[in-house]
């Protein structure tokens, strides 16, 4: 447990930058902008939720307006308000991790010290693992938990300017909606791990390889694999299929789907849109799992393990 | 504690038959020998004699032939295991720079069954390496005395150094050999170190390997090398009488005549001339050079 416990220490100080510092830099700015636009004067441009033209509303107003709408309404509005500002973050986290994956078991042996970390009681595997682990477990978590501190930070400044201007300051405080969108989001990223797991167990491989440049070794063998495809064989499979992982999209559709059927609406159908807050404010956790029988996930575990065996394996005897 | 209990004597490694092919390459040649307990064993030979690539077979950082037992395990399948009892310093400064001093013993406290901070500390505490920078703050011979400092804290029956000191002032080199046999080295630890600067560790080795081309050409106790290599200064007039003897080595400067001899009779050699101790430097070369090994 405690050998656990210092290989993440370890992976989260020699990865900070990219598992604290980007999400917080970037959660923070988009902070900075919503403060600073709701201290701008009294006023904040907001898109009317009820129809195409935008309104000028103070945070007061906005209060207000929430509160005239039915509760799973309200629920979906915030939750949705807060996953807008936590998406920024969320969109670079794929390439936080891929250098994280690519860079560490290259770097070790750059500076050589492989050479001190193999004269630990620790094996390869461990290492191997806890360097997935960094990459596909630590960084998200940490993103999730600091966009969870960001959209508290954003309510309380919402709270505290609306509360001055004389709003219900009540209506943001959606608790319970909120609790069951974060008790959601780890979810859903976990099984986006497992999804591209295969692509991401590609370029830790790279990198315990590349005798240098990891990332063309990375980059280019699937750039060629997937450019003959397109032109011998006149089709995209390879892509589309890097894709389909990178992206999870199985798992979004599952998800996505009642979602995505609600906000199908057009002309402004206001039912369409009480169906898609509702889904919103209401998430379905056991859609999240509902892909873990797909065939397609499987084989991309099985490749992943393969490639997780021979950076072990380079790990060992790549000197 | 330990199901293979080692006491002063025994054997801490046990190689027979350790070969290494790097293609068509041959680094080690099947060589066969026992460390025991206790000792401070110097690998000496020339870049490209297998030294480094026997280390890395003891501490199973390569595939190899041959059987090789490290306190009773096998370096190749066991590493992680063997790595709590045997402690290495495979090169300079291999310490991770992004991380603070505090945060590496931090992390080896974590992982290491056998580490003590206090005594790490203890050590630390009379050099000038701040425990709040990061590595990469600090001076190539600090990093190394840092690592020292970890090696100091870590209770292994083995410590293996590969040219720990390459490329340290003289100051740091002499230091570091004083700290290791002053402070860490005793009889239930052996120690084995190769390094270039030969003359400086000379006078804390107990036993010495020669390594050439892929193959040990000595292997034996520090004190026994006094009995068995002897420098013969003559005149040109004893020289064939000296050649006579079978020297190892033979070289001739300001009309007097230097013979090498590994072996051979005192008492005659006295006869003919001078005759003299060397020094591990100077064995080294005689026997690496001379046509006799």
């Amino acid at each position: 447990m405690s050998k656990f416990l210092a290989l993440a220490k370890r992976e989260l100080i020699e990865h900070r930058t990219g598992i604290v510092y980007a999400p917080a830099i970037i959660t923070g700015l988009m902070l900075v902008v919503a403060v600073a636009s709701l201290s701008i004067g009294a006023g904040i441009m907001v898109p009317d939720w009820h129809g195409s033209e935008n309104e000028y509303a103070s945070i007061a107003g906005l209060l207000n307006r929430l509160a005239a709408e039915a509760p799973l309404m309200r629920g979906g509005l915030v939750v949705t308000f807060l996953s807008m500002m936590s998406a920024p973050a969320l969109l670079i986290l794929p390439f936080v991790i891929f250098f994280i994956l690519l860079g560490s078991l290259y770097e070790e042996r750059r500076d050589r010290s492989f050479l001190f970390w193999k004269s630990m009681p620790v094996s390869d595997t461990q290492e191997v693992l806890a360097k997935v682990a960094a990459g596909m477990v630590l960084a998200p978590l940490v993103f999730l938990v600091v966009s969870m501190a960001m959209q508290v930070l954003t309510l309380l400044v919402i709270s505290v300017i609306g509360g001055v201007q004389g709003g219900p300051v009540w209506t943001v405080w959606q608790i319970d909606v909120i609790l069951i969108n974060w008790l959601q989001s780890p979810l859903v990223l976990m099984m986006w791990a497992l999804w591209s797991l295969p692509v991401f167990a590609w370029v830790l491989f790279c990198g315990a390889y590349a005798p240098r440049a990891p990332f063309m070794y990375a980059v280019l063998p699937p750039v060629v694999v997937a450019v003959a495809e397109g032109l011998f064989l006149r089709s995209n499979y390879f892509i589309t299929w890097i894709g389909t992982h990178l992206s999870a999209a199985p798992v979004i559709r599952s998800i996505g789907e009642p979602i995505a059927d609600g906000a199908r609406y057009d002309g402004g159908g206001e039912a369409d849109l009480e169906i898609f807050m509702q889904e919103m404010s209401k998430p379905d956790l056991g859609a999240v799992f509902s892909t873990l029988g797909s065939v397609d996930l499987w084989i991309g575990l099985a490749i992943a393990a393969g490639l997780i065996y021979g950076a072990i394996w380079f790990r060992r005897y790549n000197l | 504690m330990n199901d293979h209990k080692i006491h002063a004597g025994n054997p801490v490694i046990e190689v027979t038959g350790l070969a290494k092919q790097y293609g068509k390459f041959t680094a080690l040649k099947g060589v066969d020998f026992t460390i025991p307990l206790g000792r401070i064993y110097g690998v000496i030979g020339a870049n490209g004699a297998g030294k480094t690539t026997l280390l890395n077979a003891i501490l199973g950082l390569i595939p190899f032939d041959g059987d090789v037992r490290v306190l009773g395990k096998d370096p190749g399948r066991q590493r992680d295991e063997l790595m709590k009892e045997v402690c290495f310093i495979a090169d300079v400064a291999t310490l991770p720079r992004w991380m603070k001093v505090s945060q590496l013993l931090d992390y080896v406290e974590g992982v290491h069954p056998r580490f003590s901070r206090t005594a790490t500390l203890n050590f630390l505490e009379r050099t000038k390496i701040p425990q709040n920078k990061a590595i990469k703050a600090l001076s190539k011979g600090m990093v190394t005395q840092l690592h020292l400092a970890i090696v100091m804290g870590i209770d292994a029956r083995l410590l293996v150094l590969d040219e720990p000191t390459l490329g340290l002032d003289i100051l740091f080199r002499k230091a570091f050999y004083r700290d290791l046999l002053e402070e860490y080295f005793d009889e239930e630890r052996t120690i084995i170190v190769t390094t270039h600067q030969v003359e400086e560790i000379e006078h804390i080795l107990s036993d010495v390997m020669f390594i050439r081309d892929g193959e040990i050409v000595l292997d034996a106790p520090a004190e026994d090398l006094n009995e068995r290599f002897f420098e013969l200064i003559t005149d040109t007039d004893h020289a064939d009488a000296a050649r006579a003897l079978n020297p190892i080595q033979e070289s001739r400067s300001l009309g007097r005549c230097s013979f090498v001899y590994e072996g051979a009779d005192r008492a005659a050699l006295k006869q003919l001339g001078d005759v003299r101790r060397m020094s591990l430097a100077d064995i080294f070369v005689a026997k690496m050079s001379g046509d006799g090994a």
